[in-house]
């Protein structure tokens, strides 16, 4: 079966359904930001395959901005998981409640 | 389309898609970054079918390189414990992510078949450039003419992002004690030991 844009878009929303469950249900904050990064790359896909069914530059100028943005994202991230393992010992993200109102 | 093309693309789907749950279904962090960077990698095949060389050398450069090797050195450097897949607390919430997230991909199918025949917008003549000037100096080209303020924008971004980075992971002195209090730690973390490992994660 030959692959259209339909395809890709499919398989888009299953990585990203994957991502969001991944989310929701683990409670490692190292597998959540695996999850995000997930769920960002699946955007991508999108990104890249309506850049190519619209003959259009733009979709990978977002993929080239959002992988600048999640490699931001991923070093504050783990910067701030080191930091709150330094002082708790246990990332149990279900604990870190401590600005819970 | 030739024969291989659509074999490699099947090949590179249903690899990105196992490569993906087992990101989420596998209960050592080490195996679910192998996972993910299995996926990055078929997501890369799967731009080249798209002809989009340059994506897929980054994506294997940035994420596949860069991203995923400060994941696998903050697992390795923490040694978190396994969480387990389904924790003893909030059962409800599992379960009920996992229906939502079945629901979420129906509704997102459905519409993506619903606009099959429907799909509209302006087409552009990026793929007749591509054909005609290769695809590294077209990605250039259009970089430096139209979206140039957003390339400009990004080193800062970086910037801000290495200044977070280098603040989170120094301690203060003044600060350490209070939280430890806090928390009811006991005090066994001295200083100066501490310092060899907190020069690492930088």
């Amino acid at each position: 079966m030959t692959p259209t844009i339909s395809h890709y878009l499919v398989i888009s929303a299953i990585l990203f359904t994957i991502g969001t469950v991944g989310v929701l249900v683990r409670r490692d904050p190292l597998i959540i930001f695996m999850s995000i990064e997930l769920m960002l790359n699946s955007v991508n896909l999108t990104l890249v395959a309506f850049s190519r069914y619209l003959s259009s530059p733009d979709g990978l100028m977002f993929v080239f901005i959002v992988m600048t943005v999640a490699a931001a994202e991923v070093v504050v991230g783990l910067a701030l998981i080191v930091s709150i393992f330094r002082t708790r010992q246990d990332i149990d993200v279900d604990d870190l409640d401590a600005m819970h109102g | 389309m030739p024969v291989l093309e659509v074999i490699v693309f099947w090949v590179a789907a249903i690899g990105a898609v196992i490569a993906g749950i087992g990101v989420i279904a596998s209960t050592a962090p080490v195996y679910s970054a192998v996972s993910l960077i299995a996926t990055l990698a078929s997501l890369a095949v799967l731009y080249l079918i798209l002809n989009a060389q340059f994506i897929a050398a980054a994506q294997v450069l940035i994420y596949a390189g860069a991203v995923m090797v400060l994941f696998l050195f903050v697992i390795t450097l923490l040694g978190v414990r396994d969480y387990g897949l389904f924790p003893e607390r909030q059962q409800f919430q599992r379960y009920g992510a996992l229906v939502l997230g079945v629901l979420l991909l129906i509704g997102v199918i459905y519409f993506v078949s619903q606009s099959k025949t429907g799909l509209t917008g302006l087409h552009g003549h990026y793929n007749a450039q591509v054909a005609k000037q290769g695809n590294v100096q077209s990605f250039g080209l259009q970089l430096f003419n139209g979206f140039l303020l957003p390339f400009e924008v990004t080193p800062f971004l970086l910037v801000v992002a290495m200044i977070g980075a280098v603040a989170l992971g120094k301690s203060t002195p003044a600060r350490r004690p209070a939280v430890e209090a806090q928390d009811s730690l006991p005090a066994a973390v001295p200083p100066p030991p501490v310092q060899p490992e907190e020069a690492l994660p930088r």
